[in-house]
């Protein structure tokens, strides 16, 4: 969480301010493909205690 | 703290004296709400750590709105902008107080060995694990801050929104998101998480869906 998370604001003030801010919505897409391919191969654990 | 003050075990009690407090350390203090939390209610409970968590930043928000308009940008540059670091020295001083009478949970009290330097192993002997959790937050946490950060300044930048209006914007998506996280926790707690997770998931995956593409 903190490393990818926390360094998004300065991403995307460095990106923005580069003139690339376009790259951002990309950065978020893959970030979240990386987690849906984690969620789909989870166990689900709201039964387990 | 003497043995008598602490909580049986799976009571609700501490949960709404902790979650405050935690505001400030994301990892240690979700995984001791959800150490706390009773199974069955995991969900709705630890809903309330995020709860927290974006209050904050909702206030800080707030903060950050209110001397642009009062102040007024140029005084918030000269000097306004050391008032929101005063705020959070001062609230580290009352976290410092509750944290100092916070009790262990359950689930630790009753760990009896202590791993030694537990990070280093985490990583050596857990690759997987440590990778799937990297994993399992870093799509919500950029999807976080692409509607708490990056879109505020995009709609200033290059849209040309004012400021006070594009903060005023993000208090509202995230008020928003402080009303619905409770609810999705308990759903969480009756249809399972991996329907949300997939839902989230499937949904920002698609370039482009959550933002503008330039």
């Amino acid at each position: 969480m903190a490393v990818f998370g926390a360094t998004a604001p300065y991403l995307v003030t460095e990106l923005s301010q580069s003139g690339r801010g376009a790259v951002f919505p990309w950065y978020l897409a893959a970030t979240c493909l990386v987690s849906l391919v984690v969620y789909v191969t989870a166990r689900e654990t709201a039964r387990s205690a | 703290m003497s043995p008598a003050r602490r909580p049986p075990p799976g009571s609700r009690g501490p949960v709404d004296r902790w979650w405050p407090r935690w505001s400030a350390t994301p990892s240690s203090g979700s995984t001791g709400v959800a150490e706390i939390a009773p199974p069955g209610r995991r969900g709705f409970v630890t809903s309330f750590f995020y709860v927290s968590n974006v209050i904050g930043t909702l206030l800080a928000t707030v903060l950050g709105s209110v001397l642009v308009s009062t102040l007024g940008a140029a005084q918030v540059r000269d000097w306004g902008w050391r008032l929101p670091f005063v705020c959070g020295a001062l609230l580290a001083v009352v976290a410092l107080y509750l944290r100092a009478r916070l009790v262990e949970s359950a689930a630790f009290t009753a760990q009896r060995t202590r791993p030694g330097r537990p990070t280093p192993r985490a990583f050596r002997e857990h690759p997987g694990a440590v990778a799937r959790v990297v994993g399992f937050t870093v799509g919500g946490t950029v999807a976080y801050y692409t509607f708490a950060v990056y879109l505020p300044s995009y709609a200033q930048q290059v849209k040309g929104v004012p400021t006070v209006s594009a903060l005023w914007a993000s208090i509202a998506a995230q008020v928003v998101l402080v009303l619905i996280l409770p609810p999705l926790g308990a759903l969480s707690d009756r249809i399972g998480r991996r329907p949300l997770l997939i839902y989230f998931g499937a949904g920002f995956a698609p370039p482009a869906s959550g933002c503008p593409t330039r």
